[in-house]
């Protein structure tokens, strides 16, 4: 598989509008990722977070606007691009294993007539380790916790070996020993040259952890490197007049 | 003396259970419980205006209308989801089943003025009548089993991500755009094949009563699809040779012989009992696994 030149963003969209029902959800949308970062979509509820990363991966239509995915339509880069769904929007109860969801990732790279092969297993364990579930790939997965699950989700992701992970709340509700694995498993992912988006709702570790951030409310605050566009004034637009950084941080958590 | 059960009934249950197995495990897994008693119920309509129109008996004939009408419902339910005032899934299914289900009641009326006679031949489709089965509707049960056995082999893979996560599905470049439209279509003809065991009404009772049975048993969704097709095959098998024992011993104990059980409602009824068994056994051997799990759970 082609890396594709490293100067194309791994993620631009321009003037993007995205209508949901009869609400504006995200309005006039300018944003420019560049590839082999950690990037945070932040943003308080209602803010399009959500809408934006399903809007890249095509599962809602924008009403106007231009997404280059990797530097084409999604349509033709989705084989380098991996989605990673909220957790509590799936049957947990599916009868499945652990295993059966990672190998999941790799269906798209074999033809439908052939079966999964060795190669195809060595994948979906390699990436089960990568996030510390090997010892699990047996369990049926409505035995998980939350954490659990939430890492289930990003080793199928891995199993895709995509060049741009887009990640939907990885760290709601999940306990604290799995957000430090994910967390380390992000930040592999990055230091390999890979480029990683996630909606987050913890303004603190955004701070540490990531290198980029987007602020979201409908609108784009701001975005670019943490250390410049984590300013009060971008907090405060974004999430409203009386919040400052650390009460709003204390919130999040 | 025990006479023996009619082979063409025995048969045409034990395919109509192996089918429902097979249909039921992925509605089931879908979350879609209710779509086949939509579909069975949405059916009836094309049924009774193809025996309206063409007079004809059929078994063959009457399934086309029986399709149609199901695949008219699979799209006005795909219809009413969409836009931005959209009706949620309980209300559509109940919306389209009474819908379909009274069109097909006012159709019986008039079926029943401009054809008299034909009022027995449907009510067999509505309740499901064993006895009245005939080798040529096992065939097409046969055919139909044969046909969505080949088509769930083929797409497998899709198919459980499909149940699992069908928005994810949509975001890879594996999916094929056709597999939901397919899978739907072996759902409406694998019903309607088996209208003549179990009927309009009972059909959605095995449809939930074998994967929930089979579900219980394991966690790997092939195996359970396999586990539900099984005691599908069984219980049908079993359920008119039990119909002749039970309505033979009435006669011998009571001299009654006008008993007469129908095989429908007996094969629902035992597919029934075994949901019921398994899940008081699941609950019993629950508690024996709570210390297990405990034990595992450092992960």
């Amino acid at each position: 598989m082609s890396m594709g030149n490293p100067m194309t963003p791994a993620l631009e969209i321009e003037d993007m509008t995205v209508v949901l029902g009869e609400r504006t959800a995200l309005c006039d949308l300018d944003v420019l990722v560049p590839q082999g970062c950690l990037c945070a979509v932040v943003g308080p509820n209602g803010a399009g977070k959500t809408t934006l990363i399903r809007t890249v991966v095509g599962l809602v239509q924008p009403i106007s606007g231009r997404i280059a995915v990797l530097g084409e339509t999604f349509a033709k880069t989705c084989q380098r691009v991996a989605y990673v769904p909220q957790r509590s929007g799936l049957d947990w109860d599916f009868p499945a294993t652990v295993q059966d969801v990672a190998l999941m990732g790799t269906h798209h790279s074999i033809p439908w007539w052939k079966s999964l092969g060795g190669k195809e297993k060595d994948k979906a364990l390699a990436a089960l380790d990568a996030v510390g579930l090997s010892p699990l790939r047996d369990r049926p997965i409505s035995n998980l916790s939350g954490g659990q699950q939430q890492r289930v989700l990003l080793a199928r992701a891995l199993a895709q070996e995509p060049e741009l992970f887009l990640l939907d709340e990885p760290f709601q509700g999940v306990d604290a020993a799995s957000e430090q694995a994910i967390m380390a498993t992000l930040t592999r992912i990055r230091d390999a040259g890979k480029t990683v988006v996630v909606v987050h709702h913890d303004l603190h570790a955004v701070a540490e952890q990531f290198d980029r951030v987007i602020f979201l409310n409908v609108r784009k605050i701001a975005d670019g490197p943490v250390q410049l566009v984590m300013t009060p004034e971008n907090l405060k637009h974004t999430f409203g007049a009386r919040v400052g950084f650390d009460e709003r941080a204390q919130v999040a958590r | 003396m025990i006479a023996m059960p009619d082979l063409a009934g025995i048969t045409g249950c034990a395919l109509a259970g192996i089918l429902y197995g097979l249909l039921g495990s992925f509605s089931l897994a879908r979350n879609q419980a209710l779509l086949g008693d939509v579909l069975s119920h949405a059916a009836w309509p094309g049924l009774v205006l193809a025996l309206g129109l063409t007079g004809s008996r059929n078994f063959g004939v009457l399934a086309i209308g029986a399709i149609l009408a199901g695949i008219a419902a699979i799209i006005s339910l795909d219809w009413l989801g969409r836009g931005s005032r959209r009706i949620k899934p309980d209300a559509r299914l109940a919306l389209i089943l009474s819908g379909f289900f009274g069109v097909g009641m006012l159709a019986t009326r008039q079926v029943q003025i401009s054809r008299p006679g034909s009022m027995g031949h449907l009510q067999s489709f509505l309740f499901g009548q064993t006895a009245a089965l005939m080798w040529s509707d096992v065939c097409v049960m046969g055919l139909t089993l044969a046909v969505s056995i080949t088509v769930v082999w083929l797409r497998w893979r899709d198919l459980t991500v499909l149940c699992f996560d069908p928005e994810w599905r949509r975001t890879t470049p594996a999916f094929h755009l056709s597999t939901p439209s397919i899978l739907n279509g072996i759902l409406v003809v694998g019903i309607v094949a088996g209208l003549p065991v179990a009927g309009v009404v009972l059909v959605s009772a095995l449809l939930v009563c074998l994967p929930v049975t089979a579900r219980v048993f394991t966690d790997r969704f092939a195996v359970g699809t396999v586990l539900a097709m099984t005691f599908g095959g069984v219980l049908g098998a079993i359920s008119p040779i039990l119909v002749m024992l039970i309505e033979s011993g009435v006669r011998q104990w009571h001299g009654n012989t006008e008993a007469r059980l129908p095989t429908g409602p007996v094969f629902v009824l035992t597919g029934a009992s075994c949901a019921a068994l398994a899940l008081a056994f699941r609950n019993w051997t629950k508690k024996t696994k709570i210390s297990e799990k405990s034990t595992h759970a450092a992960y």
